[in-house]
């Protein structure tokens, strides 16, 4: 039976590939930067535009687009240490727990787990995300970090990043409780993270007090 | 011949800016952390392209 080729594959050769061209462009920016006379020729100037302009740019376009597909993973995430206790929340033995409840069941990608909820499923939401990540990094470097249990969403979570999976889904659909708000929460008058709903998300005040999952034996 | 030896100066400069943006590039291309990401777009990339312009003028100015 063929497999599928891994993202872990696709990702190393996407890797490959970009070092592989960024040392092509070195060398050649080298060899121009030795010897620019060369560019006096036909062949010199052509060698110059591919070294000084399409690679250059072909390099950057790759490693920026590697950079951004690197920023959707969980791990990216949590290599800041103020989302360290997010990370660990994920772990957190409660199917009342919606995070982990999430990340445990792979009910999202568990390498991309903080994005498919983060991001929004809107037109630009990608670039959104990304600039909110931007406007975290200011805050890291040259603001003032609040606590871990202090941080709050910019605005109130919006039903259409669960519903994007979730509607239309038979668990979603066959629950009378769902049937019964349905628009409601289709037209985010109410919130799926209403108190006595899925209000507990990540909790991270109260991680001290709670059992995790040690993972599969 | 003049014209030419400034098109060369050009042409060094921008190969040495070009060659520390994508040294920069290349440094932080494996790195998942925030820091690499900005290190890239701050540093590496505002190089690259100050070699592309600095390229792209050294041809405008010798076809002047």
């Amino acid at each position: 039976m063929r497999r599928a080729p891994s993202r872990c594959w696709t990702m190393i050769s996407t890797d490959t590939v970009a070092v592989v061209l960024f040392l092509v462009s070195i060398a050649l920016a080298a060899v121009l930067l030795a010897r620019p006379a060369l560019t006096l020729t036909r062949e010199g100037k052509i060698l110059a535009f591919c070294g000084l302009f399409l690679l250059p740019i072909l390099s950057s376009a790759i490693g920026l687009s590697n950079h951004v597909e690197r920023s959707k993973q969980t791990t990216f995430c949590l290599s800041c240490h103020i989302m360290q206790p997010y990370g660990k929340s994920l772990f957190v033995d409660d199917p009342q727990h919606l995070a982990a409840a999430h990340f445990l069941n792979h009910r999202v990608p568990a390498d991309q787990a903080c994005y498919t909820c983060h991001t929004d499923y809107a037109l630009y939401g990608d670039i959104r995300a990304k600039w909110r990540g931007l406007r975290h990094v200011w805050v890291q470097y040259l603001g003032q970090p609040p606590a871990p249990e202090a941080i709050r969403l910019y605005t109130p979570y919006n039903n259409r990043e669960c519903l994007h999976c979730h509607l239309g889904a038979r668990s979603f659909e066959e629950s009378p409780v769902h049937s019964a708000m349905r628009n409601d929460l289709v037209s985010n008058q109410m919130s799926c993270l209403t108190a006595g709903c899925h209000d507990t998300v990540h909790d991270v005040a109260d991680l001290g007090k709670m059992k995790f999952w040690k993972g599969a034996p | 011949m003049m014209s030419s030896s400034r098109m060369e100066r050009r042409i060094r400069v921008a190969a040495a800016f070009a060659m520390a943006g994508l040294m920069v590039e290349l440094m932080t291309l494996r790195g998942s952390h925030p820091t690499a990401f900005l290190v890239f777009a701050l540093a590496g990339a505002p190089l690259v392209g100050a070699s592309i312009l600095i390229f792209l003028y050294s041809l405008v100015s010798v076809a002047e």
